[in-house]
């Protein structure tokens, strides 16, 4: 026999009822002040809210009426004896014990690095394979315009300059990426304040600037350029980035509830890492594939280095921006080659996640579907 | 005077909030542990169960709030807005020119979704057993969130104040609780004050801080020899942006508390009116001390910081009344899918309470 006392309200007016509600095993009934009982009903036809907190609990009758109570154990016991919310309590009982908060707390946490570092970039990755070609034709169109208005001028290299770098080019697709050889081209521009650079877009379309070409002292040094970007478009680094940043965004709007609150507010910040930490590896790996290119044409990394370390002095000194820098810093950049060079075949993969601050070596603004140095 | 009680004076109830930071926290570390391993799924459950928390532990004459609201209506109103969000990202990044054709599609679901969403919230809101309902009609829906919407850059937004009220009047004056329907006297007067107020407060500190900041960074960047050329280039392109962006944010917290002690104050249902006594500078207040706790808490107190806001803002609103809270009566309601309230969180209107 469980007996209780609860509010009832008929669901008629807003009146509260003192009422006892008691259980014998079969059906639920309540008396009112005078113990005369008022209504009978089987437990089969009630409805108790899961428990939630300490909050009050609530039990819902087939009349449409409502009862509250704070009486916690009686209603345990009702659940208990009924077997109503047997798929549910455990939920509760998560929320009410320390040790499970703790434990969930530990394994949100795995599970966040599980979900950033491999569910949402290896969706990605399926996901960009996906786009057609005609879209990222048009992806790169409109972007290379807009880099033609705000930031870059006309090209004063001469024809046979260019005719010789384009077949430099050439070749270099055709050890990286040959089977779409057909995608590739190259454009020259004038850098402007972009300095010495180069960048892809999506397409294949590869911009290099007058100042890199300047810059350059042999053919090897633009070949390892050339190798990091179409590396950067067949692995369709750029598709890839936009597509797992929009994965992070969805991800963080969901766990912050809604997209106006102060925590989703705060949580720009973390965003901003975790893409700038995905832009680093697609460096990383832009640059092995490049390394490993120069390794197998038996040229070494050497050019590779000394073409980066051209294009760190050659751009004014920055301030170092640390985990917010898109690109690993160019000491690192060197050294990872380094490493290439002693034990080929074997990407560096081990700093991924704990980096020292780093700086970046070109500016420009982040814009859909391109990839720089 | 209401005929009923001629006599009668008029009482005053205040509203109490008993949830607990730290049960509220336990609460949403096992939602988001639970939405992380069903990849979202179970975001819907989480709602229900956080909506159940807070309209349980509010309290008005010793009595509960009560959400009704189910997990499987929000599951599929989470589905569909989830939809729509990935097809506009997906079509803004590589169809440029179409993102527009669909930015005006959603133009025109979006004042079905609000009006879904405030019959959604309102009925699955109960008190004493008696629900609420939001009894505004669809065409008022469309003529505050698309025509006036639509106008709104026509006006130079200087009609935005105006607009804000019409979407407030919009909740509040189509409200009921149970058979007993509000009624909204507000005016635009208000709104135009508090943004006014924001506007100039907004951009005396956005022209102080600028000049603090950049005074900072020359001396920054004649310490480290960087060129001041590109030092400018990354202060503009982040400090000035963020800056901004955070003086937008905080300023919220002002507009919403001179706007909504307005509303509040100019609602009725029956003879029950309300009155707030929230201040914009306290709610500016914990605004910024509540960013700069869940940024240095790494988010973990999100839950103590919601908590937090709301106890504020409830326990300076109080009922004051002539009829009884015992007599109200009830009215029959209809359920709701909860497409539009998935939406509007979604979205993020802000709806009242």
């Amino acid at each position: 026999m469980i007996h209780f006392a609860a509010d009832y309200f008929d669901g008629r007016t807003s009146r509260a009822y003192r009422v006892r509600v008691a259980f014998d095993g079969g059906a639920v009934v309540l008396s009112d002040d005078m113990q005369d009982s008022f209504y009978k009903v089987e437990y089969g036809s009630i409805h108790i809210d899961p428990a939630l907190g300490r909050t009050k609990r609530l039990i819902r009758l087939p009349n449409g009426a409502l009862l509250e109570t704070h009486d916690h154990e009686a209603v345990n016991a009702l659940e208990t004896a009924t077997g109503i919310n047997r798929s549910w309590n455990w939920v509760h009982y998560l929320e009410t014990h320390r040790m499970a908060v703790a434990v969930c707390t530990f394994l949100i946490v795995v599970a966040l690095f599980g979900l950033i570092g491999y569910v949402i970039p290896y969706a990605a990755n399926y996901a960009a394979r996906t786009v057609p070609l005609h879209v990222t034709r048009s992806v790169s169109k409109q972007a290379l315009k807009m880099f033609d208005e705000r930031f870059l001028g006309p090209s004063a290299l001469n024809d046979e300059r260019k005719g010789e770098i384009t077949s430099l080019f050439g070749q270099v697709v055709s050890r990286i990426d040959p089977a779409h050889a057909v995608n590739y081209t190259i454009v020259f521009r004038r850098g402007m304040q972009f300095g010495a650079n180069a960048f892809a877009l999506p397409s294949g379309i590869v911009v290099v600037t007058d100042e890199l070409v300047a810059l350059s002292d042999d053919d090897d040094e633009l070949a390892a350029i050339f190798a990091h970007e179409i590396s950067h478009v067949k692995r369709r680094h750029a598709l890839r980035s936009i597509l797992q940043s929009t994965g992070v965004f969805f991800f963080v709007t969901l766990l912050t509830g809604d997209v106006t609150s102060t925590a989703s507010f705060a949580s720009f910040l973390p965003v901003l890492l975790i893409e700038n930490g995905y832009s680093r590896d697609f460096e990383r790996e832009a640059d092995h594939e490049a390394g490993a290119l120069l390794i197998a044409r038996g040229k070494g990394t050497r050019p590779f280095q000394n073409i980066l370390q051209k294009i760190d002095t050659s751009h004014p000194r920055t301030l170092k921006l640390g985990v917010f820098s898109t690109h690993p810093e160019t000491v690192q950049r060197i050294e990872g080659l380094k490493k290439l060079e002693q034990a080929p075949g074997k990407q560096d993969r081990s700093s991924r996640d704990h980096l020292p601050p780093e700086k970046v070596i070109c500016y420009n603004a982040r814009v859909p579907g391109q990839e720089t140095l | 005077m209401d005929p009923d009680y001629p006599s009668a004076a008029p009482k005053t109830y205040s509203f109490e909030f008993t949830a607990s930071a730290s049960e509220y926290f336990r609460i949403w570390m096992v939602n988001l542990f639970l939405t992380i391993i069903t990849l979202g799924i179970y975001a819907a459950w989480a709602k229900v169960r956080t909506r159940r928390y807070i309209w349980a532990n509010t309290n008005l004459a010793g009595h509960p709030f009560t959400f009704h609201g189910r997990p499987a209506a929000i599951l599929k109103g989470n589905l569909i807005i989830a939809g729509m969000f990935i097809t506009y990202v997906a079509t803004k990044k590589f169809e440029p020119v179409m993102a527009g054709a669909l930015f005006v599609i959603f133009g025109f679901i979006f004042p079905f979704l609000v009006y879904k969403s405030l019959r959604f919230n309102a009925h699955n809101t109960s008190y004493r057993n008696i629900r609420f309902r939001f009894l505004g009609r669809l065409r008022e829906s469309y003529e505050t969130y698309l025509l006036f919407a639509g106008i709104l850059p026509c006006t130079l937004f200087i009609f935005f104040p105006a607009w804000q009220f019409y979407k407030k009047r919009f909740f509040f004056n189509n409200l009921a609780f149970g058979a007993t329907a509000s009624s909204f006297s507000g005016s635009r007067g208000p709104f135009y004050r508090a943004y006014f107020i924001a506007a100039i407060t907004g951009i005396s500190a956005f022209v102080f801080f600028n000049w603090a900041g950049s005074y900072w960074f020359q001396r920054l960047s004649l310490s480290t020899g960087a060129s001041p050329g590109t030092v400018n280039l990354i202060y503009t392109l982040f400090f000035s942006s963020f800056l901004a962006a955070i003086i937008l944010y905080t300023l919220q917290a002002a507009i919403y508390a001179i706007t909504m002690n307005h509303c509040w104050s100019q609602t009725r249902f029956g003879s029950l009116r309300f009155r707030s006594t929230f201040t914009a500078r306290r709610l500016l207040f914990i605004r910024i001390t509540n960013i700069a706790a869940i940024v240095f808490s790494l988010g973990l107190l999100i839950p103590w910081a919601k908590i937090r806001r709301l106890k504020y803002i409830l326990e300076n609103l109080s009922v004051v009344s002539l009829q009884d809270l015992d007599t109200f009566s009830g009215s029959p309601g209809s359920d709701q899918t909860a497409l539009g309230d998935a939406a509007t969180d979604f979205i993020g209107i802000e709806i009242g309470l």
